[in-house]
């Protein structure tokens, strides 16, 4: 069951990390000249952030559930 | 680049409306990753054991939370995105009304250079349009003679063109002004793509050429046109039969001439695609895809008075042509450049296509020549 799990948030992980990547080559073009495109920008960069710092937390998850079962087995 | 969308309702650089639609996509994918994620049932665990693990697994709750604030915030920029094109659209708006009164109060100086007191009176009446029927002086197309250019060599059949590019690149230069490509599509029903080409007589007056200046202004009244009947004829000539699904594209006068004939509702128009032409008095009502190529240091789309409300998508950028260079900023080679600039956009999802790789035609030109009554 927590292997099922395990795999299961693996896979959204490696998803959210795909959504990472795509949004770091995301572009605003260079004739765009205003203050919002800076803020766009920053928008972007926070946006990529919390989609890998997600895509961590969940691998972590899966590592601990799977660890915590194995642990409950073996008891 | 810019694009203007219908009814100028929408402007926006490409870049801008390729990432609004990017994020788009992006937040669907992110809705259903978070869905997925806030299903996911570890076993409930061992109550003996839970409490001898030395690290209890992470709830799941806050890395849900985390991801639903993110499609929020995804959301948010794409929004964002959105109200920065509209509102850009506004400002379009009012350089149009900046800019465009001062020419079009040019155009009329020039217009009152015409003989009598009839284009002031017109023009405070009527604008562009009616001024263009007072200098037009009641003058008709005439006849017009169209014959087919037998080719020296054999023409070989030319697979169809799919991008803007191609399409801009097939408008006939000099002196075969109408080349005509006849499709037979998938299910079977007859498609034709008519190129057209823009003035070749530019001097004041009627000329042996259909494409002269007085077509111009007759295109821009709104009135029946020597250029638009040689199209006319040479697509009968060709066995085009109203009703028939045609693509117009055209250069200049040739993309009046196109858009003039793409809403006659003669024909069922299948798409529009013009490049430098005087479109202010020729609005797209038609619900087919039409586009619009300009060039921001064109005056010749300018010369066709304000832009009335239209359905056309526009794109326009600058020539890269020298200051002053009209003739090359109007040139059709430039606008193959902006055509190629505009296929590879990444707001290309925007524009019409024209997928129909595969098919194959022979082109037929046809020259046009007025004739006396």
């Amino acid at each position: 069951m927590d292997q099922r799990a395990q795999g299961e948030a693996g896979q959204y992980a490696q998803s959210l990390r795909r959504l990472a990547a795509e949004l770091s080559v995301a572009s605003v073009g260079t004739a765009w000249r205003s203050p919002a495109r800076d803020q766009c920008d920053a928008q972007l960069g926070f946006l990529e952030e919390q989609l890998r710092t997600s895509a961590r937390r969940l691998e972590l998850w899966a590592d601990q559930v799977v660890t915590s079962s194995h642990l409950a087995d073996m008891l | 680049m810019w694009v203007y969308g219908p009814g100028t309702l929408w402007v926006s650089e490409d870049h801008v409306l390729a990432l609004a639609d990017r994020l788009g996509a992006l937040t669907a994918r992110l809705s259903a990753i978070q869905q997925g994620v806030a299903r996911i049932a570890p076993s409930g665990g061992n109550p003996l054991t839970g409490g001898i693990s030395s690290a209890p697994p992470l709830p799941l709750a806050p890395i849900v939370g985390a991801l639903a604030q993110a499609l929020d915030d995804a959301q948010w920029l794409r929004n964002s995105l959105v109200s920065y094109a509209e509102s850009s659209g506004e400002q379009e708006r009012a350089r149009i009304l900046t800019f465009d009164v001062p020419r079009d109060h040019l155009l009329a100086l020039l217009a009152s250079a015409l003989p009598g007191d009839e284009v002031t009176t017109a023009w405070s009446s009527g604008g562009m349009r009616e001024v263009a029927s007072v200098a037009l002086q009641g003058a008709t197309p005439g006849g017009i003679q169209v014959a087919k250019v037998v080719p020296s060599r054999a023409a070989l059949p030319m697979e169809r063109a799919t991008t803007m590019a191609e399409r801009v690149g097939r408008i006939p230069a000099g002196e075969t002004p109408i080349r005509i490509e006849r499709y037979v599509g998938g299910d079977g029903a007859a498609e034709t793509d008519v190129y057209i080409a823009g003035t070749q007589q530019w001097s004041m007056g009627v000329s042996d050429d259909p494409f002269d200046m007085e077509s111009n202004i007759a295109l821009i009244a709104g009135v029946s046109a020597a250029s638009l009947v040689a199209v006319e004829r040479a697509l009968h000539h060709s066995g085009v039969k109203p009703g028939d699904r045609v693509n117009f594209v055209g250069h200049s006068q040739g993309g009046l001439v196109a858009t003039r004939m793409a809403e006659s509702g003669r024909y069922a128009t299948a798409s529009l695609l013009t490049v430098g032409a005087p479109l202010g008095t020729a609005p797209v009502r038609g619900d087919y895809p039409a586009l619009a190529l300009t060039h921001s240091d064109d005056v010749v789309p300018g010369l066709g008075g304000a832009q009335e409300s239209s359905r056309i998508t526009r794109v326009e950028r600058h020539s890269g042509a020298g200051f002053g260079d009209v003739g090359q900023a109007h040139s059709r080679e430039k606008y193959i450049a902006t055509a190629e600039a505009a296929d590879a956009s990444p707001a290309r999802a925007h524009f019409p296509r024209w997928d129909a790789a595969g098919s194959t035609s022979t082109p037929e030109f046809y020259v046009a020549k007025r004739v006396s009554d």
